[in-house]
């Protein structure tokens, strides 16, 4: 046998529901069968990839309950093995395999909220020190928007980020969410009424303060977008949305 | 003891639990072993909270780099991605040295996230041996493999786990991570002297050593668990190497029920102490 044969023969066997009497390459010893010895790397192999699931998906198995969410984390792992370095990656495919799955009906928010729990995990390995701002060739005169690179944005027709909250199934709500990591690692979500995700939409896709001003002009009057601004534009900078480079002088 | 890595004296795997009171100065350890993987793939160059931190650490601390999904041992072509961002890591952090296990992860793909043992053949020897070559090249330095713990052995096998060892380090002149417990959980699992494999292997190239706990399971099995306190046969065997060599830089690993920082280091002044007994710990002390 060479050495692929038997790799590929013990790959088969180890991986979740592998069969591991097929194995040939083993030596059995009168204490302990192949088929014992082998038992432990497939039950140390499905543990970790299915406990890393557990904690990525908390609020989803919460829902799900204990027994479904095994059963679906197998059925998952058998579409979807393994297949990068970084085992905090195994989830990245769960929420659409949710999708595929007759919940509609009893948990019609699922995916969504499979969704922004596996959001929350690329948020915060997107994490960095973004306050030091790259070179630009944006006039210096103007206040510089720099946008928190773990943010990410999420549509959905639940009050998802209440939902995570609360581990409560509440009635449809379309909501525009915020995913964002803060450098003390803590992942946030939150979503806000449409005129301040209005402004806030147009300050994320801006590059300075003057140009989502302009942007906005078109939709609201100066008082309505000053009076916003003021009452919330700090919050978002303390709470680590993004940052405003004020001007020199 | 080793000419080709420098002694850094005694160490921990550093673990996120202790990470904060290292950098208050609260430990009394020389050095660290990071596991690579957690700190690759984040995004900033740097600037992450995570690399801050290790950076940070680096500053006041000799580092090493300890990986555990280069699958030297697969019969799959090498991730030169991966192992570009390894020397990325490397560029960034500067470590003493890094390492993976003499073993292979997964194939066609895909990724058990286990550290499967290889089959004791020339055929293993010549594959990982061209393997371990291709990634010095690449990273530009001598790697160091370690000895794995196995719960299971192959018909084919026509040499033994010392033997096979010795002929890879002959093909490749690569470091040795001497893991002491596996030594003593594969010769508890597969019936050999623990003590034959010490007296083995190519000495001159082990760097480091790792000693770490490990659990017996009803059927006999032991496994490396790394969840509790190092057994006194692993120290015994600490203390047989001592007597034969000076040696390298060493250091415990703890990965579950991880116990507070002081009972987690006990393990490696239990291990200095031992040394200091055989006779042969003549290298600097712990400096703090």
């Amino acid at each position: 046998m060479t050495l692929s044969q038997l790799q590929s023969e013990i790959f088969k066997a180890v991986r979740l529901d592998g069969d591991l009497s097929q194995v040939q390459s083993v030596v059995s010893t009168k204490d302990l069968s192949a088929v014992e010895r082998l038992r432990t790397y497939q039950r140390s192999s499905v543990l970790k990839i299915t406990s890393c699931l557990e904690d990525d998906f908390q609020v989803t198995k919460s829902f799900l309950g204990e027994d479904l969410f095994e059963q679906l984390s197998r059925k998952y792992f058998h579409q979807y093995p393994a297949d990068t370095h970084f085992i905090n990656e195994c989830g990245k495919n769960f929420p659409s395999f949710l999708q595929q799955e007759p919940l509609q009906k009893q948990l019609p928010f699922l995916f969504d909220l499979a969704k922004m729990e596996w959001l929350r995990v690329e948020s915060f390995f997107n994490f960095f020190d973004y306050r030091t701002p790259l070179p630009t060739s944006i006039n210096p005169e103007l206040h510089r928007i720099i946008i928190n690179p773990s943010l990410i944005k999420m549509n959905s027709s639940w009050p998802i980020h209440k939902i995570w909250e609360d581990e409560v199934a509440y009635k449809a709500e379309p909501s525009e969410l915020f995913i964002w990591t803060t450098e003390n690692r803590k992942v946030h979500c939150e979503a806000w009424p449409s005129d301040k995700t209005l402004v806030l939409n147009a300050l994320l896709s801006s590059e300075t303060i003057e140009e989502a001003s302009e942007k906005l002009s078109h939709n609201m009057g100066v008082d309505e977008l000053h009076t916003i601004f003021q009452e919330v534009a700090p919050r978002w900078v303390s709470g680590g949305l993004f940052e405003i480079l004020v001007p020199e002088s | 003891m080793s000419q080709k890595y420098p002694h850094l004296g005694y160490g921990l795997g550093l673990r996120p639990e202790h990470f904060d009171e290292i950098l208050n100065g609260q430990s009394l350890m020389d050095w660290f072993e990071v596991l690579t993987e957690n700190y690759m793939g984040i995004q900033g160059g740097g600037q992450s909270p995570l690399l801050k931190k290790l950076l940070r650490l680096r500053k006041d601390y000799p580092i090493v780099f300890h990986c555990v999904s280069l699958n030297i041992g697969s019969t799959d072509p090498i991730d030169f991605n991966f192992l570009q961002q390894l020397k990325e890591m490397i560029q960034l952090v500067e470590p003493a040295w890094v390492s993976d296990h003499l073993c292979w992860t997964g194939v066609e793909g895909h990724n058990t996230h286990e550290l499967l043992p290889l089959p004791y053949t020339q055929e293993a020897v010549n594959h990982v041996a061209e393997r371990i070559n291709k990634i010095q090249d690449v990273l530009g330095q001598r790697f160091m493999i370690e000895n794995t713990s196995s719960y299971i052995t192959y018909k084919n096998s026509e040499m033994n786990e010392w033997d096979f060892i010795s002929e890879i380090i002959k093909k490749t002149d690569c470091g040795l991570l001497l893991d002491i417990n596996n030594v003593y959980v594969s010769s508890q699992n597969h019936g050999f002297d623990p003590k034959e494999f010490l007296d083995a292997i190519p000495i001159q190239n082990v760097g480091q050593i790792h000693i770490a706990g490990h659990d017996r399971r009803e059927n006999g099995l032991i496994v490396d668990t790394h969840d509790t306190e190092v057994c006194d046969e692993v120290y015994d065997l600490i203390s047989y190497l001592g007597q034969k060599t000076e040696a390298p830089s060493l250091m415990a690993e703890w990965d579950d029920n991880i116990p507070d920082l002081k009972t987690y280091e006990l393990q490696v002044f239990k291990a200095k102490a031992m040394l200091e007994k055989a006779g042969t710990d003549d290298t600097k002390p712990i400096t703090k």
